[in-house]
């Protein structure tokens, strides 16, 4: 019996290291990435203390500032954001967030509604979100959703991002190399600002009627539809958000209103002649390229967007408010790394 | 027991088979020598060795290999 | 289900758990359900030829016991009324008999085989030859999808049959118990292709759980996913690349591919062997070595008595000896040694059967005519080797070259490793005369400078892995020299310091982990940021 005991323990312990060692190796040698880590760092937050949820693709990412409107009108937000962000993702983490907060706004960015996603070829992009989520039934949903799709990517890659990042030892560089854990708390609130300006032109005809043709994808369209649903369920406000794009169509705008109209939620689209006038964004300097903004036309963006927000809903207003002091630290360190302190 | 060593001598020279005792599972006698080995004591002691009886036991040593000529010769 | 999949990994964690949580008794039942478990991920309705097999052996080999039984019976009683000639008639008439009931089964076993395997090849040809004959007609050719590990069960099925039809073993009365024999999930993949005798007692009793068993066999599956992921597939990626554009890396790249693929195919071939038996060994049941360092041979003769053991074994006991002590092959020698003097007529019913077999080993291993011409290559020099032996012996000393030390040792290793090499080449080749040619390219077109001067680095290997693959094909061959010098390796491990040990089981496991080559290779520019 004894000696069972002693095998026991010896073979638990031996788990334990290996256990260990492959949390450091995972943390060696994954891909340190803005936007995993943030959506990392959401975890970071106090429960039910976001206001207003911001899910979406990259116009998202570099254009909203929830740490601006904090400072402005005091209420907090968080945006889960990343490049090319599967309908399926936005969903899951939509989802998922739900489960940590209860906001009273939720804010849906759905170009993607127009757009069919491949699993196979971007696996990148499901990737820089998928990595930065704990492991939850939302997860687990995309993953059989991804591997259904495409045999060569496999559940337990998703699970274990070691199994998927084995290869990255060729990158390893014993100089630099340390262990990068996934961010535990932002500062930014998912705001991954760019300063490179690339001036932009409005194209002849922006926003006039162009003849386009633009069609909802089903698995995009199904998944929107469930979001809302979802929200409407827990009794969460809905704004399906259109950020500036050169490539924007009258059409397409169109196609937005009126599914928005449908589904029973307001619709602001940032391209339309009444809100550019009011936002002033000028072409020359505040975009980082056609379809997104740069730190300056973010700091536009998110001035009328969180106007719009304080009128329309009853936000709380946190500013002095003791338990909230952590969002006073972070909105210092954020306007010091960003250079808008000045 | 003569009359087999000389044999196996012609057949192998090069090995030991009074003493070794492991003839063929030690690897020092094999197959290509046992057919060979077969053939010989066949005509020699007017027998027939069979492939069933290709076993390690038979041929290990001298004194196996005696001892299934003998049994053969008597069954 | 590959062996290097999680999916193994789990079905064998659950069958291991299954097994010891059986009453002892009936463990062999549980093992029996695991194994068409096992079979029926390979698909269902190829369970319809395994069973095929196994109730004509069963029905086959139950005959043949009561056949014996009885005549045993018989032969005592009447054996001392016969004489001399009287046993001989008893015996040949009763072999007779016998052969009524193994012939049939015999053929219908390997005609199943054979049918499965070969049909499209044969008829192929023979519709090319009676195109070119102008005749009317073209045999249907029929593509059939082989049965998992149909080429080893029914080996392994037919020696046992062989030897109940021998009388030297008793056959099984209990058919769930043969059909456990016949199926046996680790073996039935790729081998070792077993015995009976060796087999039946550890998979019918219900083993005990032993912690060092179960812990050597982890060992050893995890030595054998080693061998095919750090080393086999890696090496894989070179070989592809050279054998899938023979004329673009002719001369000095194809040797190299060829003795890279040794090290591939060893790889994966002895490391899924191990993937094996270290499962075998989970359940408490040795299997037959199938490996002794085939690259360690000193001769062609060698290499095969070490290169897929079980296959070469079951040739030698169920093809090779019938065969050679024939009465037929006993007269060819006489014949031989009068016609062509008493050296070479002695060997004459060791070469032609030894010829006869390699052909059939070459054949073995696949329908295509690249596999014929491989089965002569390998004849021919296992003839001239056998043949040439004492005469080269007889030179050696006669020029006093030392045959006793190691300079001479690593001379015969790698004259043999030349001669492997060359053999595999037809082997990989996509086919016969590709071979041929690119065999003589690398002779025309040597060029040592091209390898030195980045070639290696064309092969789709970078320097990173193929400093892996060098490293990993070194440790490899530091076990296999100290496993060749007797030393056994997992019990000499066992009894090292538990530091020590720990650092070799996770050194092993992350190498596994990091170097293995699995999943979608890292390509850093898919992972770039794209804007949306």
């Amino acid at each position: 019996m004894r000696k069972q005991m002693h095998i026991i323990a010896r073979c638990s312990a031996f788990c334990l290291l290996f256990v260990l060692l492959f949390g450091q190796l995972t943390q060696t040698l994954r891909r340190d990435d803005d936007e995993t880590n943030e959506i990392h760092a959401f975890y970071g937050e106090a429960e039910n203390s976001i206001d207003v949820l911001y899910i979406g693709s990259s116009p998202l990412l570099r254009g909203v500032s929830p740490m601006l409107m904090y400072q402005e009108h005091g209420f907090t937000g968080y945006s889960r954001a990343s490049a090319l962000q599967a309908p399926s993702v936005s969903y899951g983490l939509l989802a998922e967030s739900l489960e940590y907060q209860s906001p009273e706004v939720v804010v849906l960015v759905c170009d993607n509604l127009f757009q069919s996603y491949d699993y196979a070829q971007q696996e990148g992009d499901m990737r820089r979100a998928m990595d930065g989520m704990k492991f939850s039934r939302y997860k687990w949903d995309i993953i059989q959703e991804v591997t259904a799709a495409d045999e060569r990517q496999t559940t337990l890659s998703y699970l274990f991002p070691l199994l998927r990042y084995h290869e990255r030892w060729k990158e390893f560089d014993p100089a630099e190399a340390e262990a990068k854990p996934l961010l535990e708390h932002s500062f930014k609130k998912g705001h991954v600002y760019l300063r490179e300006i690339s001036p932009q032109a409005y194209p002849e005809g922006f926003m006039e009627p162009s003849g386009d043709t633009p069609v909802f994808d089903e698995n995009a369209l199904a998944y929107t539809e469930k979001s809302i649903a979802l929200c409407k369920e827990q009794g969460i406000e809905v704004v399906l958000l259109h950020l500036p794009k050169m490539s924007w169509t009258y059409e397409k705008s169109q196609a937005m209103a009126e599914f928005a109209k449908q589904q029973g939620v307001a619709y602001l689209d940032f391209d339309t002649a009444e809100i550019r006038s009011q936002v002033g964004l000028d072409p020359a300097v505040d975009y980082y390229d056609q379809g997104h903004m740069n730190l300056t036309g973010s700091v536009k963006v998110t001035r009328w967007l969180g106007n719009y927000l304080a009128t329309q809903y009853t936000l709380p207003d946190h500013r002095g408010d003791a338990a909230y002091a952590q969002w006073e630290e972070d909105l210092q360190q954020y306007m010091e790394i960003s250079g808008l302190a000045e | 027991m003569e009359s087999l060593l000389k044999i196996l001598a012609e057949i192998r020279p090069d090995v030991d088979f009074e003493d070794n005792k492991e003839l063929v599972d030690s690897g020092e006698l094999d197959s290509f020598d046992i057919v060979t080995l077969v053939g010989e004591l066949c005509d020699a002691y007017d027998i027939e060795i069979g492939a069933d009886d290709i076993v390690p036991e038979n041929f290990n040593s001298v004194e196996a290999m005696m001892a299934l000529v003998t049994r053969l010769q008597e069954d | 289900m590959a062996f290097t999949s999680m999916q193994f990994v789990m079905f064998l964690a659950l069958a291991v758990a299954a097994y010891y949580l059986t009453p002892k008794r009936y463990r062999w039942v549980t093992l029996l359900v695991v194994n068409y478990v096992f079979y029926y991920f390979a698909g269902v309705k190829y369970f319809v030829y395994l069973f095929a097999t196994t109730l004509s052996t069963y029905i086959a080999t139950r005959k043949l016991g009561d056949m014996a039984a009885q005549n045993k019976a018989a032969y005592d009683a009447a054996k001392a009324t016969l004489d001399k000639e009287g046993k001989k008639a008893w015996k040949a008439a009763f072999t007779k008999r016998k052969r009524r009931i193994l012939i049939p089964t015999l053929l219908f076993n390997f005609g199943i085989l054979a049918v499965l395997k070969y049909s499209a090849f044969v008829s192929e040809n023979l519709n090319v030859l009676l195109e070119k004959i102008s005749a009317p007609i073209q045999m249907p050719v029929f593509h059939f999808l082989l049965p998992l590990g149909i080429s080893f069960y029914t080996f392994q099925t037919m020696g046992y049959l062989i030897d109940v039809y021998r009388e030297k073993v008793a056959p099984e009365r209990n058919i769930g118990k043969l059909a456990l024999f016949i199926s046996f999930f680790p073996s039935i993949v790729q081998g070792p292709i077993g015995r009976f005798q060796t087999l039946s007692e550890q998979l019918f009793r219900g083993n005990s759980f032993s912690y060092e068993q179960a812990k050597f066999g982890v060992q050893l599956m995890l030595w054998g996913a080693f061998k095919k992921l750090v080393i086999a597939d890696r090496a894989g990626v070179m070989v592809d690349t050279v054998f899938g554009f023979p004329e673009t890396y002719g001369g000095t790249y194809i040797a190299v591919a060829a003795l890279v693929y040794c090290i591939q195919l060893y790889g994966d071939f002895s490391g899924g062997i191990d993937i094996a038996t270290g499962a075998a060994q989970l359940f408490g049941i040795r299997l037959d070595k199938n490996f002794e360092r085939p690259y360690l041979a000193t001769s062609i003769p060698d290499f095969w008595r070490r290169w897929h053991i079980s296959l070469g074994a079951w040739f030698r006991d169920y093809v090779f000896y019938p065969l050679s002590l024939s009465k037929f092959f006993m007269r060819v020698g006489k014949k031989g040694r009068q016609i062509l003097g008493n050296y070479v007529g002695k060997l004459l019913p060791v070469l032609i059967p030894q010829f006869i077999i390699f052909f059939l080993i070459g054949v073995w291993h696949g329908a295509e005519w690249k596999y014929i011409a491989f089965g002569f290559y390998n004849g021919t020099l296992i003839v001239l080797g056998i043949l040439f032996e004492q005469p080269l012996q007889n030179l050696a000393k006669k020029l006093h070259i030392q045959t006793e030390c190691f300079s001479w040792h690593l001379f015969r290793i790698l004259r043999t490793l030349v001669l492997v090499a060359l053999g595999k080449i037809i082997t990989r080749a996509p086919g016969f005369h590709v071979s041929l040619s690119m065999m003589h390219s690398m002779v025309t077109n040597w060029d040592m400078d091209a390898l030195w001067t980045g070639g290696l680095l064309q092969l789709g290997l970078d320097i990173q892995d193929l400093w892996v693959l060098a490293l990993a094909s070194l440790v490899l061959l530091a076990v296999s020299i100290m496993q060749e010098s007797g030393i056994r390796v997992r019990e000499t491990l066992a009894k090292q310091n538990l530091y020590f040990r720990w650092i070799i089981y996770l050194s092993a496991v992350f190498s596994l982990i990091l170097f293995g080559v699995y999943g979608l290779n890292y390509n850093a520019a898919d992972f770039i940021y794209r804007g949306f």
